[in-house]
């Protein structure tokens, strides 16, 4: 058997993590976690603190905690397809800031998803400085998901469909109310309680499919 | 000038305090035939700008409007880089003040509900434009401003 020597290089480290059947696995384990743990944290914190969602506040470790969770399982299954895909073997740099770009990837689709279940049941209005808050990147991945999720949502021959999603998501983005937005003199003809009932129905049926999407 | 708290894009009209979609509102309120007074006179710059877009809407040929009226953008002309709505202020002249009533064609809904970056840019003027009114509404006590 091999001698185990730690700290060990990034490359032996790398091959033993990614291989079930070395005499090392769970150390090397051992040692991944004990090297990159407090990396891992610190990155998944601090996108973390970036979206002030009012729910997340509350929740904020156990949050954290899970994305962690996340994160390990992701460079881990399919036998560990993602940590097999990176190359640098040499260079410790560039595998922290690889790291650093998983956590982001997986926090932003955690939070995504966390944001989708608020906006099914809190008030639209709460939700506009969470979105203010986020870097242009943030914000564009948040409204490409929410879009993409209000269209499964209304199905796929409703009427109107096109523009119930823009109703929502002008009245998510943006600080008109439901009460301003038929004042605006690009909107066809609907009144305030029509905007409501669409904003609404939009949000139900967010509630009721939300399983499906991630 | 009053300024409300706006979403963080990037400013239409980077070169004027006035943004297209306060613009717009004090040009709307020309075309009643009435006059609004802002609350600060405006800058020469400002006041440039609102003459460039009152002979870009007096200049507008009908075939134009009717293809910026459109309800999906032209194919090719939206770019990451290069949204279709950045300083597209023709668009919004079409849309906000050629098209009267809330019965002409529908903006390109579909269109802002794929590209985010022209989603931003719409969703900024139209609160400026919003917010503007109803300042003016406030402020100058003009009647029946809204249609």
């Amino acid at each position: 058997m091999d001698q185990f020597v730690t700290p060990l290089t990034l490359e032996n480290l790398l091959h033993h993590c990614t291989d079930r059947s070395s005499p090392h696995w769970e150390h090397s384990w051992q040692e991944f976690i004990g090297r990159y743990k407090k990396a891992i944290y610190n990155q998944v914190v601090s996108y973390c603190s970036s979206w002030r969602l009012p729910r997340l506040k509350f929740q904020f470790s156990e949050v954290v905690d899970d994305i962690v969770n996340d994160v390990v399982y992701y460079l881990c299954r399919d036998d560990f397809k993602t940590l097999k895909s990176y190359r640098e073997h040499d260079n410790e740099k560039r595998f922290l800031a690889w790291l650093a770009s998983i956590c982001n990837r997986r926090s932003g689709s955690y939070l995504r998803r966390f944001f989708i279940e608020t906006l099914s049941d809190k008030n639209i209005d709460d939700l506009h400085d969470s979105i203010a808050g986020l870097d242009f990147d943030m914000r564009q991945e948040l409204y490409e998901t929410v879009v993409a999720n209000l269209r499964l949502s209304s199905g796929k021959k409703k009427q109107h469909k096109e523009r119930d999603v823009h109703i929502f998501m002008l009245s998510l983005w943006s600080e008109l109310s439901p009460t301003h937005i038929p004042s605006l003199p690009t909107m066809p003809p609907l009144s305030s309680g029509a905007i409501y009932r669409i904003i609404e129905r939009l949000r139900e049926s967010l509630k009721k499919n939300k399983k499906y999407f991630f | 000038m009053k300024t409300h708290r706006f979403l963080p894009v990037k400013k239409i009209t980077s070169m004027h305090e006035l943004t297209l979609g306060q613009a717009l509102a004090y040009l709307e309120i020309e075309l009643m035939g009435r006059k609004a007074q802002p609350a600060e006179p405006f800058a020469p710059s400002e006041n440039i700008f609102l003459q460039n877009l009152r002979s870009r809407l007096q200049n507008m040929q009908h075939s134009h409007a009717e293809l910026l009226l459109s309800t999906d953008v032209p194919k090719h002309e939206c770019h990451s880089a290069t949204p279709y709505l950045a300083d597209n202020s023709d668009f919004f002249l079409a849309h906000i003040l050629i098209r009267k009533g809330n019965s002409g064609p529908e903006p390109p809904f579909k269109h802002l509900n794929d590209c985010f970056n022209c989603f931003e840019i719409y969703c900024q003027v139209m609160q400026d434009y919003y917010h503007t009114c109803q300042e003016i509404i406030t402020t100058n006590r003009v009647r029946g401003f809204q249609s």
